[in-house]
């Protein structure tokens, strides 16, 4: 089973996607901001792909991944973007620091789970 | 300039085109009387006689001047002490309307933390609403895939019985067909019987002509006794031990005879019985009755077969549709619970009007210092418009960019360009 880590400072986001994704029948872990999923990451919890959110308190999603590219282990690991802002300069600096892929929220669960598909399969 | 300003220097120009006019007019027609008089009555030279003259001159046309503002326009200074006056009154006015206005400034944070927490109040609780949402809709997922294993198994279960039904519908069909078999054997069977006692009926009838032969032989043996009898008797005494045995003969046939008559009841009784008792086996309208007997049992069957094929079948179809709606249930959950999303886009776009709030407090801030230092050039103040170019740097979203573009009837061109809603790099 493939594990999938979220990382976002709402609480909706983490129960509604990690309810969609447990019932795609991936395992999620989840973080409340970088700072816990940087620890999680640290901590060499297998982890298959990286959904986060850009703009979260403390540090925000480009400098989260940049720091997560750094870890061994992680280096080719997918990450998609789940985020709110759609600006192409937000995508470009995102592919720069190591992203996969960029989802405008509200995402379906078609599209969430197709693109999943794509970039783990 | 101003418009009193404007109104000063119109009606000062006009008074001094006047005045001028009327100097320059009294210069030309009393010049010379005024010179001779003075040189000729005060004894002053040209030179002093025109000095004069140009300080009466000015004198005059200064107090026409201010005579003919105070008439005009009832003012000495063509409306501009008035005018000052009214500033000084408006300066007054607007120091203390500043004064206010800096005081209602201040007051802006206060009013404003009331909005924030009004908006901080919509956040928590939006948040709350959506986290329940999604927690009753996993509840509901739960119910919906206990459901979903409920009907597989069921379905299973169902095609277990069809497929077990028609191998025992199967196995009924085989049994009529043996059981028709045995009725059709036991037709063939009865018709052989039927031949069979026919025949030995017959046999047994055929014997009667043997006994009408005994019954003849006997006969003729017991008139051949007779004649012995009499043959003995004609021969007297010779004969006698003939007769005895003509005798016995003739009693052997008697006895013979009644033997043979015996014989032809005990064989018809015997036809008579096994008719009688082969009646009943073979007739068959008792082998028809258990052949329709047997065909309503088979059709019954049959239908009782078929109908509880159509049972398990209506039920598989049942389970089917149940399970469809289960499998769509299922989506429409995983799409409602992606919905929810729709809370976190809300939460921000309420963020940055709590943001933009606090950037009105700053402005309303430095406006109330402006007013309150109002003689001081040194005071600093960002212009609202920065504030707004800096509101549109912080949105996090295209939505909030149209908007704030729309709102200032511009065009919205700088989003700095949206991708696709989904993109791989």
């Amino acid at each position: 089973m493939k594990t999938i880590m979220l990382v976002d400072d709402s609480a909706t986001i983490l129960l509604s996607i990690s309810s969609i994704l447990t019932k795609a029948g991936y395992a999620v872990e989840k973080a409340a901001n970088a700072q816990e999923g940087l620890a999680k990451f640290k901590a060499n919890t297998k982890v298959d792909l990286l959904i986060t959110d850009l703009n979260m308190p403390g540090m925000n999603g480009i400098d989260f991944i940049k720091e997560v590219r750094k870890l061994p282990g992680y280096k080719f690991m997918p990450i998609l973007f789940l985020t709110t802002e759609s600006q192409q300069a937000k995508r470009v600096e995102a592919k720069a620091a190591g992203a996969s892929g960029w989802l405008v929220k509200p995402a379906t669960a078609d599209e969430l789970l197709n693109t999943i598909k794509l970039v783990l399969h | 300039m101003d418009a009193n300003t404007k109104t000063v220097l119109r009606r000062s120009s006009a008074l001094l085109l006047g005045v001028g006019v009327v100097a320059t007019m009294s210069v030309y027609f009393v010049h010379d009387w005024f010179d001779s008089q003075l040189m000729g009555n005060l004894g002053l030279s040209h030179n002093a006689a025109d000095t004069v003259g140009t300080l009466v001159v000015i004198l005059a046309a200064f107090v026409g001047q201010r005579l003919l503002s105070l008439v005009v326009f009832r003012d000495l200074d063509v409306g501009a002490i008035a005018s000052q006056q009214k500033l000084q009154q408006r300066i007054r006015s607007a120091n203390d309307a500043a004064g206010e206005v800096a005081g209602e400034l201040k007051q802006v944070r206060t009013f404003n933390d009331v909005l924030r927490g009004q908006m901080d109040m919509i956040v928590k609780e939006t948040e709350k609403a959506a986290f329940d949402i999604a927690e009753r809709l996993q509840t509901i997922d739960q119910v919906v895939t206990r459901l979903g294993g409920f009907v597989d198994s069921s379905t299973q279960e169902s095609t277990d019985l069809l497929t077990r039904s028609e191998s025992s519908i199967a196995r009924n069909r085989e049994l009529i067909g043996t059981l028709d078999q045995y009725i059709s054997d036991r037709v063939n069977a009865a018709r052989d019987d039927e031949k069979s006692v026919a025949e030995v009926i017959k046999e047994v009838q055929s014997l009667g002509a043997l006994v009408q032969l005994i019954k003849n032989i006997s006969s003729q043996t017991n008139l051949l006794a007779l004649n012995a009898a009499i043959e003995a008797a004609r021969a007297g005494d010779a004969g006698r031990g003939f007769a005895v045995v003509a005798d016995e003969v003739r009693k052997l046939s008697g006895e013979a005879d009644t033997a043979v008559g015996k014989i032809n009841e005990g064989m018809n009784a015997v036809a008579a019985s096994i008719a009688s008792r082969f009646q009943d086996k073979l007739a068959h309208t008792h082998i028809e009755r258990e052949r329709e007997a047997l065909q309503r049992f088979s059709s019954q069957l049959e239908d009782l077969g078929q109908s509880y094929q159509e049972v398990t079948r209506h039920e598989a179809k049942v389970m089917a549709t149940i399970g469809e709606s289960s499998q769509q249930l299922a989506a429409m959950f995983m799409e409602a619970l992606a919905s929810v999303q729709f809370q976190d886009v809300t939460r921000q776009q309420i963020e940055q009007v709590t943001t933009a709030l606090s950037r009105l407090d700053s402005h309303a801030a430095e406006l109330a210092d402006r007013l309150d230092r109002l003689d001081d050039p040194g005071v600093a103040l960002k212009p609202l418009s920065q504030h707004i170019d800096q509101l549109y740097q912080d949105y996090v979203m295209s939505s909030q960019r149209k908007t704030h573009q729309a709102s200032l009837n511009r065009k919205s061109v700088g989003d700095g360009g949206s991708g696709p809603k989904v993109e791989l790099f």
